[in-house]
């Protein structure tokens, strides 16, 4: 019986045992794996001249960060500067996910941008367009600073709120009803710290708006330019997709069993936009007849392999639904889901060996598809909110770079 | 049998425990030493790269101040390393003592040393971004980014203090990796193993210092280099321990040196 038992307690040890070498080792291996590795060399791109909007503009780009004690929600502004001299060190930021809690950012990667912190904002040529950025779902405002400072290096102000998120599909359809209202409520203070004697007195002109978003951030967007949900839509839409074993399963079994709550919830029409960017945004959820309701320019970028939000479900639905008089599809062919978020110089080693989409494509390097990000929503963002011929000119150029397909309807003039 | 075979298969007769309960459990301790700080030392640094984003002080600063636990917790971890590698200096320094009593101490002393840098670096650098971070009103003449850009420097100046620390704990275990390799009472392929180990972190050091570009390769090497390395040797006191016979061979070898 004492032998029993003792074996049975040598057993108890060596188990404890091994399951303690083993939690050492999945660390050694957690703590080299989920390390940074060193700036990758940045191999020069040659610019296209098709894409003569991907330049950077004329303007230095200044960055401020609103916390959420000086606004209802917290935000990042980019702008343009008037301080040329490199009189502070440029921004490095972090492309993230909101895995940890809703305020903390797990980085994927980092990568250089060229704004300076709180530099003197060129009001000479304001006040410039407001240009509302909404990120994908718990991804960090900072992993598209790359197309914000484009922007505001172009004469735009752009605002990205920090959607409070984390990477839990089951909240979803929360964040379905707080988006649109985070984007209200971003306008409102924009449009206070506007007025003079405010903070961004001058410098914006929160009349002339427009909403770009990713992913969730492109749904974000299109309910922002008024497009409805129509849950009878969305229902049949989903049959189909579980039929065919369609991605967007995922999504349809995130909201379904909540869409009459997303529905009540939405009470307040949301204030005009005059253009409206989606890249790879999720429109299922508006059906044909919801994406009528938008009527404002619209651009709509996407990936043909994005598995994520398909193709099909986000950019081709919206571009062909809208009621728009003016709007334009971007694809990229055999583009994936990530290719509009930040960049990846310094990443997690684990991105390096194993393929995630973060930081890979199938198809496309990613300098290249944010050159042609950069210079279709320049393009279109200067045209419809200032007017600018030439970025009209290079909207309605017919060549088309290489792995770009472009469709466009123009208003009958 | 080979002379390096034999030297290998001599220790791994079992040690008597009635015979020298004092050194079983002293070895049995060392493997519990150098096996906690397999486990926890990583799972510190794991913390610290959970919240630390390289380059962006902002999102460092968001993250440690939403998750000050953690942050806390990664820090009792990295303390409870540095306790427990002054224990572990003194309990190999008794263990290896016999073999040659001045590498021995200079192994402790590296050891020691190496606790020391670690205590002054990564514990002060964790501290200094509590106070940067913290309400304390003693940073109030600066403005809220120059605070987190604060904090991401002594994050980032940690980064830097781990291979300053690399260099004593490199030293500690090639003269460990000798002195086991000479015993006699432990098998020579876990100094060989340990000394391994050693260049590993020298490597990493060194090789950072003088080649920054390369870095991701030396913690590759190290990773490669240090683990089996340790973690067999401290498998191998826990489960195993040292040969009693040659321990006390040993012992009373160097005693009538002394004499």
């Amino acid at each position: 019986m004492n032998a029993v038992r003792r074996a049975g307690r040598w057993a108890v040890l060596y188990a404890t045992l091994v399951g303690i070498v083993m939690i050492g080792l999945a660390a050694h291996a957690g703590s080299y794996l989920f390390g940074f590795t060193q700036p990758s060399a940045t191999a020069s791109q040659d610019a296209d001249p098709m894409l003569s909007h991907a330049a950077p503009g004329r303007h230095p780009v200044g960055i401020r960060r609103i916390g959420p004690d000086d606004a209802p929600v917290a935000m990042t502004v980019w702008y343009p500067a008037s301080d040329s001299t490199d009189s502070e060190p440029a921004t490095r930021y972090s492309y993230s996910l909101t895995v940890l809690g809703t305020q903390t950012a797990t980085a994927l990667a980092t990568y250089p941008g060229v704004a300076r912190h709180g530099v003197e904002a060129d009001l000479a040529g304001g006040p410039y367009p407001l240009v509302v950025l909404s990120a994908g779902f718990a991804i960090s405002p900072a992993s598209y600073a790359w197309l914000a400072e484009h922007l505001a290096s172009h004469g735009l102000v752009v605002v990205a709120p920090q959607h409070a998120e984390t990477l839990d599909p089951s909240t979803l359809w929360r964040s379905a009803i707080d988006r649109p209202e985070v984007v209200a409520q971003t306008r409102a203070h924009v449009e206070t710290a506007a007025t003079p004697g405010g903070d961004l007195a001058g410098l914006v002109d929160p009349k002339t708006v427009a909403v770009v978003g990713h992913s969730y951030g492109g749904y974000t967007a299109l309910a922002a330019a008024g497009a409805q949900l129509d849950p009878d839509a969305f229902t049949s839409g989903c049959a189909t997709a579980r039929a065919d074993d369609d991605p967007i399963v995922f999504l349809c079994d995130a909201l379904q069993p909540h869409l009459d709550d997303i529905v009540v919830a939405r009470t307040t029409e949301p204030e005009p936009v005059d253009a409206v960017v989606s890249l790879a945004g999720d429109a299922a959820m508006f059906g044909e007849t919801g994406l009528a309701a938008v009527t404002a320019p619209l651009l709509v970028i996407g990936g043909t392999a994005d598995h994520d939000s398909p193709f099909d479900w986000t950019t081709r639905l919206a571009y062909e639904s809208a009621a728009s008089r003016h709007k334009v599809e971007v694809s990229l062919r055999g583009a994936g889901h990530f290719v509009f978020t930040g960049g990846c110089d310094r990443t997690r080693r684990i991105l390096r060996l194993v393929t995630t989409g973060f930081c890979d494509d199938p198809a496309w390097e990613r300098a290249k598809a944010r050159a042609v990000t950069q210079h279709y929503v320049a393009a279109f963002l200067l045209a419809e909110l200032t007017g600018a011929t030439a970025a009209r000119t290079a909207l309605t150029d017919p060549a088309e770079p290489s792995g770009v397909r472009l469709r466009s309807a123009e208003p009958s003039r | 049998m080979s002379t390096a075979a034999t030297a290998i298969a001599q220790p791994t007769a079992a040690p008597n425990p009635t015979q020298h309960p004092r050194l079983r459990r002293l070895s049995k301790v060392a493997g519990a030493l150098y096996l906690a700080i397999f486990v926890i030392y990583p799972l510190s640094t794991l913390v610290r790269s959970s919240l630390v984003v390289p380059g962006d002080a902002a999102a460092t600063a968001d993250n440690i101040r939403a998750q000050e636990t953690l942050f806390r917790w990664g820090l009792a971890g990295e303390a409870t390393i540095v306790l427990v590698e002054v224990a572990l200096a003194g309990v190999l320094y008794a263990l290896l003592r016999p073999v040659s009593r001045s590498v021995s101490l200079a192994g402790a002393l590296a050891r020691v040393a190496e606790a020391v840098v670690m205590a002054a670096g990564c514990l002060a650098t964790g501290v200094f971004t509590m106070v940067a971070l913290g309400d304390s009103g003693s940073l109030a003449a600066f403005d809220a980014d120059q605070r987190n850009a604060l904090a991401l420097f002594f994050q980032e100046a940690n980064e830097h203090i781990v291979l300053v620390w690399g260099f004593f704990f490199a030293l500690s275990l090639l003269l460990t990796g000798w002195l086991v390799h000479r015993s006699g009472f432990l098998p020579r392929f876990t100094g060989i193993l340990l000394a391994l180990a050693g260049v590993g972190y020298l490597v990493q050091s060194f090789g950072t210092f003088l080649a920054p570009d390369l870095a991701d390769t030396w913690q590759l090497v190290v990773l490669v280099l240090a683990v089996p390395g340790e973690l067999i040797f401290a498998l191998w006191l826990l489960t195993r321990g040292v040969d009693h016979v040659n321990w006390s061979a040993a012992a009373d070898r160097a005693r009538q040196s002394q004499l």
